[in-house]
């Protein structure tokens, strides 16, 4: 409390519009990704606002600050707000405090993007985009324009509530509570049940979207077998559980995807060629 | 021309949703299909067009550093051509397979040229020319829709008289056949889902997906509703990492 009218007066302070700047311009973070430090460049620029308000009368420390954030950056986009939130809470406190460890303001970024990235991928690119793709493909294919649009508002509008949000959270002191969640296993936990929901609609595909149906009928003397009727009362739909598991199979044992596709279509049309499809 | 600059404009922005618009995963052929229809006058078709090659290709993503072959320039080439000249979707696949792979060495060679951009950032900082950050930035944004564009516009000027002349001399055999391979594709693309996800860990809930729609024609709605019920459970009840590993298992 001794220093507190001193802090006063030199308090450094981020605006509601430098904030809300970083927020708009963190869109852009892939606008420059390279391979080698991937989207170091886009954090500095959505930094800038920032940057400039906390260091704007002091260009060592501006420099700096522009320095650190040029360092290797790779997150998931929208998980990336709450790092940048972080990030600007520490960039106040290091601008208003003499003794604070610039440092961890890396630190922090770089134990927070795995983790982050982690739970961003498995609930954006495997969660809801796959549940986009299961429930708007399929109308599409069949000509329905609600195809495109449900994609649409299930990949924006999680993705946006959790960008404003965990922006917010996180600049308002989800320091604490993010590494707390990295480090006690919340993180892996959510990582985990975003992956089981994934799964599920995953599995659902298979059933739903690999379509095999053998018109072939087997002669044994006087009886007749549909091979498709046969295969039914075994399990639905085998062959496609079958088929995707084969394709998976290959993949896993590093056979090139598009091999595998123009395996496929080479396939369909022997399959039509003998009579099997 | 004036419809090739519009799709290639197409492609090129819908490139830059994932680029300068946050990545909400808009990039891809569910939407691009319908849009570049939209130009080329028939917009079912091009609905049509997008939600089977999304189907096909919804394994094909870019995480990390990884570089698929290019969904965005195959869609939106493919989908172009084909309402041009009238072929149905599975040449159109054919169609897009092969271009997707050229664009594919495109997007890499530029993933790798823009490291440039970063070390021009570094630079000027040296030099204390805080521009330095938005030229690379942008120059970079700049590059990456080239990338898209060129090679659109460039298959679209070329292509339409090559593709009818392959559309022409395809036998009927090959057409059917090609007609059950769209019909088995999709397994690919849900096969490169899984090496997103798939463990034998978590097997047992994608054998809950499958048997709830093999068995029950549970639509992909509920599907959604069950899997997020499953979800929450597991996370309810899963103890936290560090402390009581195990403990309910």
């Amino acid at each position: 409390m001794d220093n507190a009218v001193s802090e006063q007066k030199s308090k450094k302070k981020l605006t509601k519009k430098d904030l809300r700047s970083v927020m708009w311009r963190h869109y852009q973070l892939l606008g420059s990704f390279n391979y080698e430090r991937q989207m170091a460049l886009g954090y500095a620029w959505s930094m800038t606002p920032v940057l400039k308000r906390l260091y704007g009368d002091d260009e060592e420390q501006l420099q700096k600050g522009y320095q650190r954030h040029l360092e290797f950056f790779n997150c998931s986009a929208s998980v990336s707000p709450m790092i940048l939130g972080i990030s600007c809470a520490m960039e106040e406190q290091n601008a208003n405090s003499e003794d604070f460890d610039a440092s961890s303001i890396n630190s922090v970024k770089s134990a927070l993007m795995g983790p982050l990235a982690g739970i961003g991928d498995s609930m954006f690119w495997g969660t809801l985009r796959v549940i986009g793709v299961g429930i708007g493909a399929p109308l599409a294919v069949k000509g329905s324009i609600l195809g495109p649009i449900l994609y649409f508002l299930i990949n924006v509008i999680p993705s946006e509530l959790l960008r404003w949000f965990g922006f917010k959270l996180s600049y308002e002191g989800g320091n604490k509570f993010l590494a707390k969640a990295s480090e006690d296993g919340t993180l892996e936990k959510l990582t985990e049940a975003a992956k089981i929901l994934g799964l599920v609609v995953i599995g659902a595909m298979i059933a739903s979207m690999v379509i095999i149906k053998v018109p072939m009928v087997l002669k044994f003397g006087g009886t007749k077998i549909k091979v498709q009727e046969t295969l039914d009362s075994l399990l639905p739909d085998l062959l496609p559980l079958l088929l995707t598991f084969g394709c998976y199979g290959l993949l896993q044992k590093k056979v090139n995807g598009t091999v595998i596709l123009i395996g496929l279509i080479i396939l369909g049309i022997l399959a039509v060629a003998v009579g099997l499809l | 021309m004036l419809q090739g600059i519009l799709v290639a404009l197409i492609g090129g922005l819908a490139y830059m949703e994932s680029r300068i618009g946050g990545q909400h995963m808009l990039d891809r052929p569910i939407i691009i299909g319908p849009l570049v229809g939209l130009v080329m006058g028939d917009f079912n078709t091009g609905l049509v067009l997008g939600g089977q090659l999304e189907l096909v290709w919804m394994g094909l993503v870019g995480i990390g550093t990884t570089t698929p072959p290019d969904v965005v320039v195959g869609s939106a080439l493919a989908t172009a051509l084909a309402i041009k000249t009238g072929a149905n979707w599975q040449t159109t696949l054919t169609l897009a397979v092969p271009i997707a792979l050229i664009a594919q060495i495109i997007q890499i060679a530029i993933g790798s040229f823009n490291t440039v951009f970063t070390h021009y950032a570094d630079r000027q900082i040296e030099k204390k020319n805080w521009k330095g950050i938005a030229i690379g930035e942008w120059g970079g944004v700049a590059m990456f829709f080239l990338a898209k564009f060129v090679p659109i516009l460039v298959g679209f000027l070329v292509g339409t008289p090559v593709i009818k002349l392959i559309v022409k001399s395809i036998p009927k055999v090959i057409q059917d056949g090609l007609a059950q391979s769209g019909n088995l594709l999709p397994a690919l693309g849900i096969a490169m889902l899984m090496q997103l996800t798939y463990d034998k860990k978590y097997a047992p809930f994608l054998f809950l997906g499958f048997a709830l729609v093999a068995f029950l024609k549970v639509p992909m709605i509920g599907i959604a509703m069950f899997g997020f019920i499953i979800a929450y459970v597991y996370y309810q009840f899963k103890p936290q990492a560090n402390n009581d590993e195990g403990e309910l298992l």
